[in-house]
Parts: C-alpha cells; structure tokens; sequence
C-alpha cells in the first residue's frame, strides 16, 4: 500500500473536489461512518502537500481549501485498484463473489 | 483566548499560518482537544511535513532535526557517564560509550547545514550566536569558576545547583545553537548532499541505538542505584526512534522515484 489509511481517505475525499479540512472529515465520516481525528486528518493533509499529492487553493474566508494534483490522483487510482485487488481475491478465497 | 487558541499556538509556527484556521474551525466543531493535542506533538516530530516553498527548505528542516536529536543524545550519555561512575568502570563499556559520542558529533557534523562563507552571512552568524548563546555561555563559565575556585568549601545543596545550572547551560547552549541553525537563510547556507546526509543519519541511528543498548544494559546488570541509567536508557531508546523515523522523512524528502510510488 503507497499511502497510510488516513491519506487515502483524504485522498478520496478529495476526488470529489476541492474541499477544506472541517468539509473532508465530513466526507470522510459519511464513507466510513466516523471521522479522523483532528491531529490526523491535518497531519495526512500536510503530509499529502507535502508529497505533493495535493495542494492548497486560494483561501476561502478563514479556511484554507485544497484540491488533488495530478499525481494524487494517479496515487489514489493506484491505491485504489490494488485495494480492490486484495478485496477480490479475499472474497474469492472465502467463496463470495462480488456484486 | 480559549484553550483551543492556545493549544493551536503550540503548533510549529508555519503549520499553525497555514492550517491554523482550519483546525480551530474542525477541533471547536468535533470537540476533538485530545486529536489536537497528538497533532501538535507529530507535528514537531515531523518538521519535514511543514508546509514549505521549497524542497530545499524541507530538507534544512530535516537536517536540524537531525542535528537536535544528535545533541539530546549526547547531552543525554555525557550527562549519565559524569553523574554515574560505576557506568564507566568497566573499560570495555567506557570506550564503547566514548565511540559512540565521537558516532554521535561525526552523524551530526555530517547532516548539519552550513553557512556559505560570504560576509553578510558570518555577520548574521556573529549577532545571532552572541544574542542566543550569551546567557548560556555566562552561566556555564560562572558554573565552572565556581567548580574550580570555590567548591570544595561550599555546601552540598549549593554544588548541587551550581551542578544543574551547567546542564541547564549546555542545555540551552545546544538549544540556542539548533535555533540559529533552524533560522538560517536556507538559500544562504548548504545542505550536504543527499548520500551525506543519509550516511550521517544511518551513523546516528547507530550510534544512538549502541548508546541505548550500553545503557539498557548496565541498568539491567547493575546492582548500583538503577533509577537514572534505567531513565536515560529509555530517553536514548525513544531518541534512537525518533532517528529512524526522521531517516523515513529524510527519505520522503530526497525520494526521485516517480509520485506512485513516493510514500
């Protein structure tokens, strides 16, 4: 896996369109039904800046949006379909084919 | 001002000028004060994830941090081989300890960022040692006239604090110089090359994980008091952590490899 399950989720989050930080935990939750802390959900974005995965907008009022660059959205297709290899071949190998 | 200004306060000043607002508006919204508190330490735990202009200052950043854990280390194993005697009554382990001090300031010169030698810079360098490491230095030169001239007169309990204001000198000397370091013109000092400072990390790490064991071991052997080598040990365990995982920050910094597979 290239990302921690934290930067994914951002990651995903994300791939809906830019969004600041109170707006991610929210997309978050309503995907996996909790939120990330507050000193991980900013810590895997300035990790995912940092990275150069995403970047920031110009600021929106106070808070400070951001959007996926080209290469976040390379690194979160990738994550992506090797998750949904393993899911495959987990469900697989317990005799569940997916839907 | 609330609590939660005050604890945003405590973030590393660039990280609280970029995300500082975000974070109050999410930690006020999900009554989150315990994430925010665990996000403050990983953030300076991790200075290379501050937001930055450049690679370049990323990397400055990195290498301080570096040089800071080599100081805390070996302020750490000075500290103990002074006080504790019985550490370094065994040859072997005295000169095990001694190489891995040199292991230590060697790992320390090696990823530290230098000053370029041009004028304007050394006179940077002149007035930011002179404001920072005055007070040190007076307390620490006070400390050792006072050991040479009037200690074998004076009382138990006033050696004693003349003893702690010494590490606390050297202490906020080692400090004041990490700051000077951190505050310098990144486009006016150079970092080492990327090779030089991994080699410097991987002789840190080391050296720091060697101290560790020497100490941890000594303590679980020892039939002298136990309590402070055992604490060091510890300190020195938890430093040679810290170690490895700026060495995974160092190598998210300096990492070509294309972005899919940059973690």
């Amino acid at each position: 896996m290239q990302t921690t399950d934290a930067q994914t989720l951002v990651l995903c989050a994300l791939a809906d369109g830019p969004q600041h930080g109170y707006a991610i935990n929210v997309a978050i939750e309503q995907l996996t039904g909790r939120r990330l802390g507050v000193g991980s959900l900013y810590g895997a974005l300035a990790r995912l800046e940092a990275k150069g995965l995403v970047e920031g907008l110009s600021e929106q009022g106070r808070q400070h949006p951001v959007r996926l660059t080209a290469a976040g959205r390379e690194v979160l297709e990738h994550e992506l379909r090797s998750m949904a290899h393993i899911a495959q071949a987990g469900l697989r190998n317990l005799g569940i084919g997916l839907t | 001002m609330s609590m939660v200004d005050r604890l945003i306060r405590l973030y590393p000043r660039p990280f609280q000028a970029q995300w500082g607002a975000d974070i109050r508006a999410s930690t006020v919204r999900a009554h989150d004060v315990p994430g925010l508190a665990l996000g403050i330490v990983d953030m300076w735990l991790h200075p290379a994830v501050w937001p930055a202009d450049t690679r370049q200052r990323r990397l400055n950043r990195v290498c301080v941090a570096a040089v800071a854990l080599a100081m805390a280390s070996w302020l750490l194993s000075h500290l103990l081989v002074e006080t504790d005697g019985h550490l370094v009554a065994d040859a072997t382990r005295e000169a095990g300890l001694a190489t891995s001090a040199i292991a230590i300031a060697v790992g320390a010169v090696l990823v530290a960022p230098w000053p370029r030698g041009d004028a304007a810079m050394v006179r940077w360098i002149a007035a930011e040692s002179v404001k920072r490491l005055t007070i040190p230095g007076a307390v620490g030169a006070g400390a050792a006239l006072f050991a040479h001239t009037a200690a074998a007169s004076a009382p138990m309990a006033l050696r004693l604090v003349i003893l702690v204001c010494w590490y606390l000198a050297i202490a906020a000397a080692l400090f004041q110089t990490c700051r000077i370091l951190a505050t310098m013109d990144p486009a006016r000092s150079r970092v080492a090359s990327t090779a030089r400072v991994h080699a410097g990390m991987a002789l840190l790490t080391t050296a720091t994980a060697a101290t560790a064991a020497m100490v941890l071991s000594f303590a679980a052997t020892t039939r002298t008091e136990v309590a402070l080598p055992a604490i060091a040990g510890v300190a020195l365990a938890a430093l040679t952590l810290l170690s490895v995982s700026t060495t995974r920050d160092l190598t998210m910094v300096t990492s070509t490899e294309p972005p899919t597979t940059r973690i």
